[in-house]
């Protein structure tokens, strides 16, 4: 279990949680207050740079093991984020935030 | 409840799709990477990967076409060119 | 005159679904299975060795051609086949008496060894290589014929998948919906959302599914190239082969260099440890032959091979894969078969292929209940795909108990625990069909959670491989078995009870 893939998957889980943050159907269930557009396309926005940091910690294996293992961490971690929101959808955005700090902690060291 | 009309239609379609389909894909791949200048292992390689994703959209331009006529032709005519063609050659 | 779009794509994949899901879910379900085989294949040996950490590749090696030199030393080829990077302790040697062209596979003897070079006697399984030829060639069906309906209802999958992602109006919106408690409404979102994010790995696994055969499938344009008939065939396969071909003069028997010699020239060349299998041609004679084939780690399927005469000079060569269409043909069947994955992305391949079965299951169960309630009234339909949906597991789950309740001196063992596969299968059909749909699934559910629950039981109560063993060891690869295997029962009791409370939801 690389950190590079654990970083991947972890940072696909995050940029994921991002997108839906910017849907107001899953704000709702988590209790949150609705977004506005400017909003909206900021967290889109954080979404994608997430999932690009995702394919660049990705990259070291190589054109296609790494495609693979990004395309894999994409699958897992939409299908683990969507099980959660559906269940507990604020843990599901606590759990993107404290897993986004822990990736900036360990980045930054 | 879908009109019998309809439903004779999307059954044509289909037929036309998988059948015409497979036709017009094997053929105008083979076509297609003949005239490569590489070795038959890997024309028919090249021809076999490329006649899968080239039958997946002949099965759906049956659906798309505008008219039935259309879809038969739009996958007959081709077909008929490139086996003629690579009878030529 | 034109039906409309979405109309045509729903009415295609309701069909595709109709007439390809079960077998598609057969597929995907063996096919994850397959993700794990070779430590399928060890949990059902248990008469193998616990694994032993400190034996290396070369002595392995070197005890399978010892064995092979006391036990046939006469015959055409020796095989010796080890496979380091997912079960280290495997050692395995064939050896075919006669001649070396012959195609009778009667006339291969082979043996599984320990680290000693003595032969186990294990007993006689097909292990999880069953359920990987089952995968694409189905089991009961003559070969030729099975591989044409695999190979059709892949082609369905590609459609499919287009034809849903087409079809589903708010793929953006509801991407991350999933409603529990709602009925079909649920049923759908489930489809929907193992099907969408699956969707890269359901495109690349069918394509690249298709391509291994597809010069059967599509075999006009291998007529068009290499003219009609078997010969062709066979010429075509003989080009795309990658096996080096050498002849060469035989050589001074004087100077002969020994197998763990050539060995430690390989590990010179190739680095320690990468050997996959050592093929030798004639041993022993001055014509002798050995090519040595490396492991994969990389994503291509075909290995590299050196071949090595008598006194050990490399006489031939296989480097990779050398033109783009065989470059891109190798990498596409590599990425399929997924040989070069390590246990985390072979659990990714696997997951995926579970959930992609899933929402094949989700779509027959949206289907039949339509279908009921439309045209089947008297015949309970929903209740047939209920049995063949659900039965499937358990049916694998009595696959693998099979395996250690069939006594181990009958004959033809191995063809019963298959047997009981499908036996199983039909019982659990039977019983879905003489029930209601509600209480079928229930039932189905729950028995599944119990078959494969109990597993790592009767594991203890058959052999000396239980968990009480093999997590002191610690053997992960039958430990994890087990412990998989008690994961998987926790998650159909789950199911079974989730599924109790949301219809007692709607009926209250």
């Amino acid at each position: 279990m690389s950190p590079a893939l654990i970083a991947t998957f972890l940072l696909c889980y995050t940029g994921l949680a991002l997108f839906a943050a910017s849907m107001n159907r899953h704000r709702d269930a988590a209790g949150l207050v609705k977004i506005n557009r400017f909003g909206d396309y900021l967290l889109k926005a954080g979404g994608v740079l997430l999932i690009t940091l995702s394919m660049r910690a990705s990259a070291q294996f190589g054109w296609v093991i790494g495609i693979v293992q990004w395309l894999g961490s994409v699958t897992l971690a939409g299908l683990a984020l969507t099980v959660i929101l559906s269940i507990w959808p604020r843990a599901a955005f606590v759990l993107a935030v404290v897993v986004l700090s822990i990736l900036l902690v360990v980045w930054a060291v | 409840m879908r009109s019998s009309n309809a439903r004779v239609q999307l059954y044509f379609r289909a037929f036309v799709g998988f059948i015409g389909g497979y036709g017009c894909a094997t053929v105008a791949s083979a076509l297609l990477t003949m005239f490569f200048p590489v070795e038959r292992v890997d024309s028919v390689l090249s021809a076999l990967m490329i006649a899968v994703a080239l039958y997946v959209l002949c099965v759906f331009w049956a659906f798309i076409a505008t008219s039935a006529v259309w879809a038969w032709l739009g996958l007959l005519l081709p077909t008929c060119a490139a086996a003629a063609l690579l009878f030529l050659f | 005159m034109r039906p409309p779009i979405r109309q045509s794509m729903a009415w295609l994949h309701a069909w595709i679904g109709a007439v390809a899901g079960w077998i598609l879910y057969f597929i995907f379900i063996t096919g994850a299975a397959t993700c794990f085989s070779v430590e399928i294949d060890r949990w059902m040996q248990p008469e193998r060795p616990l694994v032993s950490q400190n034996v290396s590749q070369a002595q392995l090696l070197e005890a399978g051609f010892r064995r092979l030199g006391e036990r046939a030393p006469n015959a055409r080829i020796w095989v010796v086949s080890v496979s380091s990077n997912r079960d280290p302790s495997r050692l395995q040697v064939l050896w075919r008496e006669g001649e070396a062209s012959g195609n009778s596979r009667s006339l291969t003897k082979t043996e599984l060894l320990d680290a000693g070079g003595n032969p186990i006697a294990y007993r006689k399984t097909y292990g999880g290589q069953l359920l990987y030829r089952m995968h694409y060639q189905l089991h009961y069906i003559p070969v030729v014929e099975a591989r044409w309906i695999v190979g059709v209802c892949t082609f369905l999958l590609l459609i499919g998948a287009i034809t849903g992602v087409i079809i589903h109006r708010r793929i953006f919106r509801d991407f991350f919906t999933l409603r529990f408690g709602k009925g079909r409404r649920t049923w759908i979102d489930v489809h929907n959302v193992l099907a969408v994010f699956t969707l890269p790995f359901q495109l690349m696994i069918a394509y690249s599914g298709l391509l291994f055969f597809a010069y059967i499938y599509l075999f006009p344009i291998v007529t068009i190239a290499y003219g009609s008939g078997d010969s062709s065939v066979r010429q075509f396969l003989n080009d795309l082969s990658t096996r080096p071909v050498v002849a060469g003069p035989a050589v001074d028997a004087a100077v002969r260099v020994s197998l763990p010699q050539i060995v430690a020239e390989t590990n010179r060349l190739w680095g320690a440890g990468q050997v996959r299998y050592v093929e030798i041609t004639d041993p022993g004679r001055p014509s002798e032959r050995v090519a040595v084939s490396r492991q994969r780690d990389g994503p291509f399927r075909a290995s590299e091979i050196l071949v090595f005469d008598a006194v050990g000079s490399v006489m031939g060569r296989y480097d990779g894969p050398s033109s783009t269409p065989r470059l891109i043909n190798d990498i596409v069947l590599g990425l399929h078969e997924a040989q070069f994955a390590n246990p985390p992305l072979r659990w990714m391949y696997f997951i995926s292929g579970v959930s992609v079965a899933f929402s094949i299951a989700a779509g027959l169960f949206i289907f039949f209940g339509k279908l009921q309630s439309i045209s089947f009234r008297s015949f309970p339909i929903q209740q047939l795909n209920i049995g063949i949906v659900a039965g499937l597991p358990i049916s694998i789950a009595i696959y693998f108990w099979s395996n250690r309740i069939i006594p181990i001196d009958l004959e033809q063992r191995q063809a019963w625990e298959a047997n009981s596969i499908f036996v199983t299968w039909m019982l659990t059909l039977t019983f879905a069909l003489m029930r209601s749909a509600d209480k079928a699934m229930q039932n189905l559910l729950w028995a599944a959670s119990v078959a494969f629950g109990l597993l790592p039981v009767i594991n203890a109560l058959t052999t000396q491989r239980h968990l009480g063993i093999t997590l002191l060891r610690p053997d992960w690869t039958l430990a994890g078995f087990d412990l998989t295997m008690l994961a998987i029962g926790a998650a159909f009791a789950f199911a079974a009870v989730v599924t109790a409370r949301s219809e007692a939801q709607e009926a209250g």
